[in-house]
């Protein structure tokens, strides 16, 4: 672990980002509590503290800092407490990038809330936690990470303190969260009993899993059961799902966005290192690919039939990422590079397409004041760029062919046919039928009904920027999906070789 | 020494308390203490197999998580028990259940 503090060169890249970001999210602190409570100040500084981010991460995927890492296809040697492989890079800049986006739209949010600069400290040190989350090799790091992307994020939610929904959802959040860290706790505590160690790609985890074949084949299973919990929670898979509505409601809206997508998106990442490195090479291999598959049905289906009859559209576009969640599983079911490759592929487009459609909502709900799908009729009148964007977002979401989304879903199914898994295809394809229905009836109201006054509703220069940057990734990965698809394979593919590096090549079955 | 099994026992018994006041009661309050014998059930766990792996002592990774999960678990009180204020400030009571608003 000391190798961390001394390896500050191009493989402490994750220590290095996180000692720039806590500077930055320390200095406005400090500057707030001194009395400058500049928000465009402390915006400045986030967003170049994010931009820097993205910037750094992609230099140093594209090898820019040695000559001899990021071989597209290597496999990363780890033996710290984070790593700097392909998987990560994806995760970060994901969710470097829906950072950035929400802080724009700060300032233009909470127009009426005196405490901006300290949402902007507490979005850089949620942002870290989801960072070091997709980058740690180690549980110790990973829970820590986890539970400094939870704590800030529980504030956020309840950042509206005198509206009654913004505490409901966070003392929601809040209990559920937590419960979610306990449960993960403890299935961590077996873990180390099982393998000895609290690194996931640990020496003697080779060795565990032929005690957990002879013996304690129930412990395995109950700490599997542990962490399917702990992290379902926070992915929003049913049947953990009974938090989600409540809190993206009545959380302000931006916070949703960042909640579905960054926190969302970055649990996908230690999941996937914990279920195929500690995983996979144990007797249990089948019945965890079947248990993905029951969570990704139950997700998809429970997630898409409740949107159909809601009227609020915060909660439309809640139970929409309960089902999005769901089609992410699929490709954890499938477990070949086909099927990672289409989980990491539609994570990408996910966090995309789900923070422009929260914040294309919460822009609409700062003019309408409300989230009642009726209000939103006639929207295409009296706003430009806000339906504009809700409206491919939504497209997107539902998988309509010239846009992101489309081919990240197409990679899932395909996936899961290649794995013999048709039917779990044919469950994700009805659904993505059925959710066309409610995305499509948002549109429908935004649209071809009538608007109840004509007056023009503000759209203010925060939210156009995010938006039209958003729209921007969506659209170009629609049109050309390349790049990010080849991204997302090379992640896949390092990440199973560098899964198989222990022990017998039981997985070699699926590269 | 205590053979581990008891320590197991213990474990087991202070997660089932704990997931017990979690369903049972719908003081926020108390689901938070509940959840926090949650927690301390782990690290006991923690500690006792870290004790049961090595027994010299020589690479505590246990002991040393069970010293992050103490001092995280205080983080988190300290928040959760805050947002608990604010909405009793508002509510007049910390009953989750009388919190309906967001079910339409």
């Amino acid at each position: 672990m000391s190798s961390v503090l001394t390896s500050l060169g191009p493989e402490g890249m994750p220590i290095d980002l996180t000692i720039v970001l806590a500077t930055i999210g320390l200095i406005i602190i400090i500057l707030t509590v001194l009395g400058n409570r500049s928000k465009y100040l402390a915006m400045g500084l986030a967003s170049g503290g994010f931009a820097f981010g993205i910037i750094f991460i992609a230099l140093q995927a594209l090898g820019f800092f040695s000559s001899s890492s990021s071989l597209p296809y290597s496999v990363p040697i780890v033996t710290d407490v984070v790593t700097t492989d392909w998987v990560s890079y994806i995760f970060g800049i994901a969710i470097l990038i829906v950072a950035f986006l929400v802080g724009l739209t700060v300032v233009d949010y909470f127009t009426d809330e005196s405490n901006v600069t300290t949402f902007y400290a507490l979005l850089i040190f949620t942002t870290i936690g989801a960072l070091l989350l997709a980058f740690s090799t180690d549980l110790l790091m990973m829970f820590v990470a986890w539970e400094l992307m939870s704590i800030p994020s529980y504030v956020l939610t309840g950042f509206k303190k005198k509206d009654p929904a913004s505490n409901e959802a966070a003392v929601k959040y809040f209990l559920v969260s937590a419960f979610a860290s306990a449960v993960l706790l403890y299935g961590i505590s077996l873990i180390y009993l099982l393998t000895g160690t609290t690194s996931i790609y640990g020496n003697s985890v080779g060795t565990t899993i032929v005690s957990v074949s002879s013996g304690y084949g129930p412990v395995g299973i109950l700490a599997l059961t542990f962490l399917l919990a702990g992290f379902g929670i926070k992915l929003a898979a049913v049947p953990f799902h009974m938090w989600i509505p409540d809190a993206y409601q009545g959380a302000p809206t931006i916070v949703s966005g960042l909640l579905s997508t960054a926190t969302k998106g970055a649990t996908f990442a230690p999941a996937a290192r914990i279920f195929f490195v500690i995983f996979s090479f144990s007797t249990f291999q089948h019945d965890w690919s079947l248990t993905f598959a029951v969570l990704a049905v139950l997700s998809m289906t429970l997630g898409n039939f409740a949107a159909l009859t809601q009227k609020s559209v915060t909660r439309i576009l809640a139970y929409s990422s309960i089902g999005q969640a769901g089609y992410i599983l699929i490709g954890f079911a499938a477990g070949s590079i086909l099927g990672l490759t289409g989980s990491f592929f539609h994570i990408l487009n996910y966090a995309s397409m789900q923070v422009c459609a929260f914040l294309a909502v919460a822009l609409i709900i700062q003019g309408t004041r409300s989230d009642n799908l009726d209000t939103f009729n006639g929207l295409g009148k009296r706003m430009t760029l806000a339906p504009i964007a809700l409206t491919l977002s939504l497209l997107a979401l539902g998988g309509f062919p010239p846009l992101s989304g489309f081919w990240s879903k197409l990679t899932l199914f395909l996936s899961a046919i290649n794995s013999n898994l048709a039917w779990l295809a044919v469950v994700g394809i009805i659904n993505s039928f059925v959710s066309i229905a409610f995305y499509v009836r948002i549109v429908k109201h935004m649209y071809l009904d009538q608007a109840p006054s004509d007056t023009r509703l503000p759209e203010t220069n925060g939210f156009r920027v995010a938006l039209i940057i958003a729209v921007l990734i969506i659209v170009a990965t629609g049109v050309y999906p390349y790049p990010l698809y080849q991204l997302a394979y090379t992640a896949a593919r390092s990440f199973l070789a560098s899964a198989s590096i222990i022990p017998a090549l039981l997985r070699s079955v699926f590269l | 020494m205590v053979p581990l099994i008891d320590y197991l026992i213990v474990s087991s018994i202070l997660f089932v308390i704990g997931v017990y006041g979690l369903v049972s009661k719908g003081n926020a309050l108390r689901l938070f203490f509940a959840i926090e014998i949650v927690v301390n059930a782990a690290n006991l766990n923690l500690v006792a197999f870290s004790r049961y792996l090595t027994p010299a002592g020589y690479a505590a990774e246990g002991q040393t998580f069970a010293l992050f999960s103490i001092a995280i678990a205080a983080a988190e009180a300290a928040v959760g028990l805050a947002i608990v204020l604010v909405v009793f400030r508002l509510h007049k009571n910390v009953d989750v259940f009388g919190l309906r608003k967001l079910k339409n």
